[in-house]
């Protein structure tokens, strides 16, 4: 039972500027929530500090009722896909992915054969058995997204974390991996905290969308809940608007076609 | 008292949070210890050479050290309670206070009155500092009771908000401790020769900052032989200056924008030079100058210098020219410039910075050389200042006051000049360098 | 026996003439005994130099040639010039004129030396001519030559002496310049050999249409020129130096003598101890200047240091400052009186015995080389990506294994071709040696000094002995072992990166 709690978390920095204002959210057990919000709203912020590689400023942040703000990120059981995919540069991909288990301390070191086994796992589920032995220069982009999302997967993480990890991929590539990860979410039931600015790819991934503009929370249900009911002007805009002018773009070029 | 994180199923909160939970200062002083412990290990043998008394005291202060560390990291791991390193922490400060007395008692060699020289101030403050953090740390209330084991959750969370505190604290005052070492290290010769230079007479000994003068100031500016040195290695490193650049500023357009038959070569043996030793040409280079009548003039230097610091400006202009965009140039040759107008008009008014830059590292290089200008301007009247400086201390008299006087006169506005432009000059030599 | 009786003038005259001639045979004998008939060569007269001739005497055991700027008849007024022995020559080395000792002839070949240098004269010879030196030009001196017996007292203490004049009036004219015109044209050859590649270079570009391009030759010809003529040219010079057996005493008259000085140079009794030393001295420093320098890059890396700039600038004075200035400094503080005497309260000489002496320079060169290493370093990592430090925290690694198997690695792009440098550098590094301890404690006469490096001792071969040949030799050796180096660490290094 995994459940994830904001409680009056502000995230305030030295000059004064708050990136997250007074967040209270929680996160069930399994779910697959998406944080989404246009540029610089306070989603990585607050996924960072999940993660414990931002401080809290206020608030306390917990996991299973567990109070982790002051927890160091490595205790906190969590996997994370960075934007950028934060590869090793300089080992292979098998090392990439084993190298959080064998760096663990002695005492709690799995033994190396379980280490072989979680990594191959991981490599078949993700289709990447072939790319073990080669370095992540040699990949192309969508293979490291997997290789980076592997990573984590291989801690077993209680809640996995993923800050834009799409954004980097052309739209084809999108749409495949999109599937993938919903597909991986079902089989795997990791509770998922997803961050984008993405409209179609919140309505797609999400079980329920929390949607935070200038730091503050928006609204928090399942994706078409918030397109039925908006909550307020900014999710009218940003979310039903949206929607609208992509389906009218696309009606459009239907009738265009038909009518030719 | 340790879970697995990793471990598919969710642990108890508490065992988590204690589990996690371990002072930060208990680490930091692990690793304190362990830096005491190599200094004084390095402080040893100067001891040894000091005498025989100071060796055994400083021996034992070792010993109390190496106990207090185990301690120490035998409590970290939870294999202890904290009254070892305590009474450890305790005994170390015996040799420590000791040797004090000791050096107080013994006459010192300058005129400090007894023998508590800044050196057993300081080597005792190596022991007796560690020491009494250890002291202090393992006897505060959250090391002895997270030792004891008897912390309950609250407490466990309370201590990890601590840590995250403390944590950036310790490790600030960590890196002042050892950058303000490595800084002491760095000005205690220049505080000195600022001492040298204007304490009365030409001998050393004294101690800083008792007696002023300006007469080594007056020696030297007054005399003859400081301004014919100055007037030598300006009119040399002006010369390089001029002549380096006058090479190196066309050849370094060139392999920035031209791609013609025979760049790589040429640019490998660019690189090939700068990596030849002075040594294989030193006789060589003395002979041909001296057969061509070279010897003994600012000529000879100057052609000396300039090839010497050639390939590191041809690398640094290059590296500037090729940020700059092609596009400026190409609009010129569309209006109707030709080749040689593109480069006076529109690219040597933007390379004005680089070109400074390379111009102020190639005189740094011509002023500060001292080999060359050893070898090939051996009578006085052609010394440039680093020769003349170092005849000052000739194995047949030591002008150490003079010496230091002009020195200063040399090094400060050298040094002013390096540091002001040091930014400038590291990213041209990195620009084209030594990165992968 | 002398009859009474009128006086016999013919006995008086027989005592008086025999006593006359034992006077006389004596006389000559006793003024030849102390004081000699010396003459000088005025052709032979160079600067501050005369040459002197005198006679041997029989029965001297050695010869003392006196001087001063005055007349004297009595050596408390004059100085003792030199002195030369009288003895069995048999076994003695001959060493031929500009050897380095004032030249000596007896009987007009080149005199025996004995073990200190001192001249032999064999007991049969004839006359001895030596060249005096030291004089001060344009001035007059006056000479004698005394001769003294086996106690060492003059042969005829009471012959008075009288010394003969002679002025050293050569001016210090540089003798003229040997013939340039071989360097003129291997020069000019050179010359006209680049210019002609550049030519045809640019040839072939335009004929294959690189129009733009069209003056790129022009451009860098001069920079090439210069490199070629003052670089190459002297490679190349100095290598063939090393075959022949130049020396300051015949320049311009080089004999082409195969490999004779590598072989002095790889026999020679210092060769090892001093290699050895250099390569200690180099591996010590560059090692430390690497990782003192990295820990210094790692303290200052932090973002929240306050004077962060302010101990950077600091930091940067080693490197900002004249090396020979900083080295003549440290000089002044080991000295006994000096401050680190002070501060340690004792009164050593640093720089007098072996041992110290070598940690000293090594000391000293660490804290000159530091600084440079610690801003390369601090570069490099700042180049490192910072989320990858960021994913191994979330996994939980520790700041050790982060620091070793992210950090580290990924500087080796630049620790490689950094230590490459420093090696190069240090291996060469003149000043710090000359200028401490000039490669002292000078314990074997003739060889390498305590810590001399390579680079010193060649110096003191060319510019002391003024052998050029032989240091020449030395310097290819020296070139051979660096590039031997350098190919295997760029091998070794580029090697495992590759794996890696």
């Amino acid at each position: 039972m995994v459940e994830v709690r904001f409680d009056g978390v502000t995230k305030r920095y030295d000059d004064g500027t708050e990136a997250v204002k007074g967040l209270d959210l929680e996160i069930l057990d399994g779910e697959f929530l998406v944080l989404l919000g246009p540029s610089g709203c306070g989603k990585s912020t607050t996924l960072r500090m999940l993660a414990g590689l931002e401080d809290v400023t206020e608030g306390s942040i917990f996991i299973d009722g567990a109070r982790i703000n002051d927890l160091p990120p490595g205790a906190r059981g969590l996997g994370m896909v960075f934007q950028s995919y934060a590869l090793y540069p300089h080992m292979t991909i098998r090392d990439n992915l084993s190298f959080g288990l064998r760096m663990q301390k002695r005492e709690e070191r799995l033994p190396a054969d379980e280490i072989e086994a979680r990594v191959d796992e991981a490599a078949t589920m993700l289709g990447l058995t072939d790319e073990l032995v080669k370095k992540p220069k040699e990949l192309s982009g969508g293979q490291r997204q997997r290789v980076a999302l592997g990573r984590a997967l291989v801690r077993r993480p209680r809640v996995l974390l993923m800050d834009e990890p799409l954004s980097n991929l052309d739209a084809e590539l999108r749409h495949q991996m999109r599937g993938e990860i919903r597909r991986l979410h079902d089989e795997l039931g990791t509770t998922t905290v997803y961050v984008t600015h993405d409209q179609i790819e919140a309505m797609t991934l999400a079980d329920r969308v929390a949607v935070i503009d200038a730091g503050v929370l928006q609204q928090h249900a399942a994706p078409l809940d918030t397109y039925n009911e908006p909550a307020n002007d900014f999710i009218r805009g940003f979310i039903c608007r949206h929607i609208d002018e992509m389906v009218e773009t696309a009606n459009s070029l239907f009738t265009q076609r038909d009518a030719e | 008292m340790s879970t697995a994180p990793t471990a598919a199923a969710t642990a108890p909160h508490a065992d988590l949070v204690l589990g996690w939970y371990r002072p930060v200062e208990v680490d930091g002083m692990v690793s304190l210890l362990g830096v005491a412990l190599i200094v004084n290990l390095l402080l040893l043998p100067i001891e040894m050479v000091r005498g025989a008394d100071g060796t055994l005291l400083h021996g034992l202060e070792v010993a109390g050290l190496v106990w207090l560390w185990t301690a120490a990291r035998a409590l970290a791991r939870g294999l202890t309670g904290t009254t070892a390193p305590i009474v450890a922490a305790g005994l170390c400060f015996v040799p420590a206070v000791m040797s004090l007395r000791h050096a107080a008692g013994t006459t010192g060699i300058a005129a400090t009155g007894s023998g508590l020289t800044v050196w057993a101030l300081w080597s005792a403050a190596w022991v007796v500092v560690p020491a009494g953090l250890a002291f202090i740390t393992f006897s505060s209330r959250a090391v002895v009771a997270w030792s004891a084991g008897t912390l309950v959750t609250a407490g466990a969370e309370a201590g990890l908000a601590r840590n995250s505190r403390l944590r950036p604290r310790i490790e600030q005052a960590a890196s002042h401790a050892g950058l303000m070492h490595a800084a002491a290290l760095v000005l205690i010769p220049v505080v000195w020769i600022l001492d040298v230079a204007i304490s009365p007479g030409n001998g050393l000994g004294g101690s800083i900052g008792d007696a002023f003068t300006g007469e080594h100031f007056a020696r030297v500016l007054g005399g003859d032989s400081f301004w014919i040195w100055l007037r030598n290695s300006v009119a040399v490193s002006l010369g390089t200056t001029l002549l380096g650049l006058a090479l190196a500023v066309p050849a370094g357009y060139a392999f920035s924008r031209f791609r013609f038959r025979g760049r790589d070569a040429a640019m490998f043996s660019f690189l090939l030079v700068q990596m030849f030793p002075g040594v294989i040409i030193l006789v060589p280079y003395f002979l041909v100058m001296k057969s061509l009548g070279l010897l003994n003039t600012w000529l000879g230097l100057i052609l000396a210098y300039s090839v010497t610091a050639l390939p590191l400006c041809v690398w640094m202009l290059k590296g500037f020219f090729d940020t700059v965009p092609r596009e400026l140039e190409e609009a010129a040759l569309l209006d109707g410039c030709n080749q040689a107008q593109v480069f006076r008009r529109v690219i040597l008014p933007l390379s004005l910075p680089a070109v400074a830059v390379t111009a102020l590292f190639s005189f740094l290089v011509a002023w500060n050389e001292f080999l060359l200008a050893l070898t090939f301007n051996t009578s006085n009247d052609m010394y440039t200042l680093p020769v003349g400086l170092a005849s000052m201390i000739s194995a047949t008299g030591q002008a150490w006051g003079d010496f230091a006087a002009a020195s200063l006169l040399v090094s400060l506005p050298v040094a002013a000049l390096f540091i002001v432009f040091q930014r400038f000059l590291i990213q041209g030599l990195s620009a084209g360098g030594v990165k992968g | 026996m002398f009859g009474r009786g009128r006086s016999h003038p013919r006995w008086t005259l027989l005592v008086v003439t025999t006593l006359a001639l034992a006077a006389l045979t004596a006389l000559p004998v006793a003024s030849a005994e102390s004081v000699q008939d010396i003459t000088f060569d005025e052709d032979a007269a160079q600067y501050r130099r005369v040459r002197l001739t005198a006679a041997t005497v029989p029965g001297a055991a050695s010869y003392e040639v006196w001087f001063a700027t005055a007349q004297f008849n009595d050596t408390a007024a004059a100085m003792l010039h030199s002195t030369l022995l009288v003895g069995d020559t048999s076994d003695l080395d001959r060493p031929a004129a500009g050897s380095g000792y004032d030249d000596c002839w007896v009987d007009g070949e080149a005199a025996a030396r004995d073990a200190s240098g001192r001249v032999v004269v064999a007991a049969t010879a004839g006359n001895w001519t030596c060249d005096l030196t030291g004089l001060t030009p344009g001035v007059a001196h006056w000479f004698a030559v005394i001769a003294l017996g086996e106690d060492g007292a003059p042969l005829n203490a009471s012959s008075p002496i009288h010394a003969v004049t002679a002025t050293s009036e050569v001016v210090d004219e540089p003798p003229p310049p040997p013939d340039t015109t071989p360097y003129l044209i291997a020069i000019g050859g050179i010359a006209l050999a680049l210019v002609a590649t550049l030519l045809v270079l640019r040839q072939r570009d335009a004929r294959d249409g690189r129009a733009l391009a069209r003056n790129a030759h022009a451009y860098i010809a001069p920079a090439l020129l210069a490199l070629a003529i003052l670089t190459f040219y002297p490679v190349a010079y100095g290598i063939w130096l090393g075959f022949t057996n130049a020396h300051q005493t015949h320049l311009g008259d080089n004999a082409f003598v195969g490999l004779a000085n590598f072989v002095t140079v790889l026999t020679a009794s210092g060769f090892l101890r001093v290699t050895a030393f250099t390569l200690v001295w180099t591996v010590i420093n560059v090692a430390f200047h690497v990782s003192l320098g990295l820990c210094l890059a790692l303290l200052l890396d932090r973002a929240d240091l306050r004077g962060r700039t302010a101990y950077r600038t600091c930091l940067l004075l080693p490197w900002a400052i004249p090396s020979y200035i900083s080295v003549l400094v440290w000089r002044g503080m080991l000295q006994p009186d000096g401050l680190v005497n002070d501060l340690l309260g004792t009164d050593l000489d640093m720089l007098a015995g072996e041992s110290a002496a070598k940690v000293a320079v090594i000391l000293v060169n660490i804290w000159l080389g530091v600084p440079f290493m610690m801003m390369a370093l601090s570069g490099a990592l700042q180049s490192i990506p910072q989320d990858m430090h960021e994913a191994a925290k979330v996994d939980g690694v520790g700041d050790w294994h982060r620091f070793r198997h992210l950090t580290l690695p990924n500087l080796k792009s630049a620790l490689v071709p950094l230590s490459l440098l420093g090696f190069i550098w240090t291996f060469n590094m003149f000043n710090v040696i000359y200028l401490m301890t000039d490669g002292g404690p000078d314990l074997w006469f003739g060889e390498p000094g305590a810590t001399d490096i390579l680079i010193t001792y060649v110096y003191d071969v060319a510019f002391r002995d003024g052998a050029y040949g032989l240091a020449a030799a030395w310097s290819v050796v020296i070139f051979a072992m660096l590039v031997a180096f350098s190919w295997f660490y760029m091998r070794r290094t580029d090697a495992t990166e590759a794996v890696a």
